[in-house]
């Protein structure tokens, strides 16, 4: 009895001294960012096929188009090339994980970018209403042996509808949004509260003037 | 956009269904719905851009809103300025209410 109780009780010490691990966990006060990425002027490379490959997912390939697209949140994949002449989808989803990083590593057949893309933008506060963040990237450079690629635009989007963009100015500094709402947003905000307002100070005057 | 009218004529929908009760005596039906557009065409869309642009802290927005709506619900509606904060107050209180539960 007292020697079955012994492995219990050690995995209990073992758990009670080593910290708490929190991987997937987020804190209770912050949430998630909904990050995706698109490549903008994809459709411009129609002699090329896109993939999205890497960190832990070795197994599996992403053949890209045109839409936006999102991976797990603690992936860290990059986008190669390969010419379409060269490509069998097929061919490679046959391939095992090893087989597979070797065909990403060395093959002359991939055109290589040197963007890693992370999964996620994130956590914010719960209080910050930022919902979504979508990263646009863009192709400046393919030739047979190199694929450059940098991110263009970050488009954040907020609970109640709000959008702001920010351009890149720095491939390695995620640019902030600026303090003003774009476009017809600017009429909902400021416009219609100013007719409202404006509505009201007609009714107190006339009021008054009776 | 199409989020924000939503949002918008909620507002005023749950905000006349408290405020009328109260008023119903001293106001007709349809002043005090104008009133109510008013008062939400002025706060709702700043106290939107507040939240998302400036300061994202829904308990001190919802507070300077109650102070704002009270303001304007006692001139609007000619009461005394604490009966105004209570009406301000509750009909905020039920419209932050139903944004959560939806």
């Amino acid at each position: 009895m007292k020697g079955s109780l012994l492995p219990v009780c050690l995995m209990l010490i073992c758990l009670s001294v080593v910290p708490t691990v929190y991987a997937d966990v987020i804190d209770p006060d912050e949430k998630e960012v909904q990050t995706s990425y698109q490549i903008i002027n994809l459709d411009s490379y129609p002699d090329y096929v896109f993939l999205l490959y890497g960190y832990p997912f070795y197994h599996d390939i992403v053949v890209l188009n045109s839409s936006q697209f999102s991976f797990y949140k603690f992936s860290t994949l990059s986008v190669y090339a390969v010419e379409k002449s060269n490509f069998n989808e097929d061919e490679l989803r046959q391939l095992n994980e090893t087989q597979l990083q070797d065909y990403f590593a060395n093959s002359t057949k991939v055109i290589r970018s040197d963007l890693e893309l992370e999964g996620s933008y994130g956590t914010v506060n719960v209080a910050n209403p930022l919902s979504e963040v979508l990263i646009e990237l863009e192709i400046t450079s393919l030739n047979h042996t190199h694929l450059e690629i940098k991110k263009k635009r970050i488009i954040y989007t907020y609970e109640g509808g709000g959008v702001k963009s920010a351009d890149y100015q720095d491939q390695n500094t995620t640019p902030q949004p600026g303090p003003v709402p774009s476009g017809t947003d600017m009429i909902w905000y400021f416009g219609l509260p100013l007719i409202a307002l404006a509505a009201i100070l007609i009714v107190l005057l006339r009021r008054r003037s009776k | 956009m199409y989020e924000l009218l939503y949002a918008l004529l909620l507002t005023i929908l749950i905000e006349f269904i408290v405020i009328w009760p109260f008023l119903r005596k001293k106001e007709k039906i349809t002043l005090i719905l104008l009133y109510i557009v008013l008062i939400n065409c002025f706060t709702l869309p700043l106290a939107t851009y507040g939240y998302n642009y400036i300061l994202p802290n829904l308990v001190l927005i919802e507070f300077l809103i109650i102070i704002i709506e009270s303001l304007l619900i006692k001139l609007l509606f000619k009461i005394k300025y604490q009966w105004a904060l209570l009406i301000s107050t509750e009909a905020n209180l039920v419209t932050v209410a139903v944004g959560f539960v939806i």
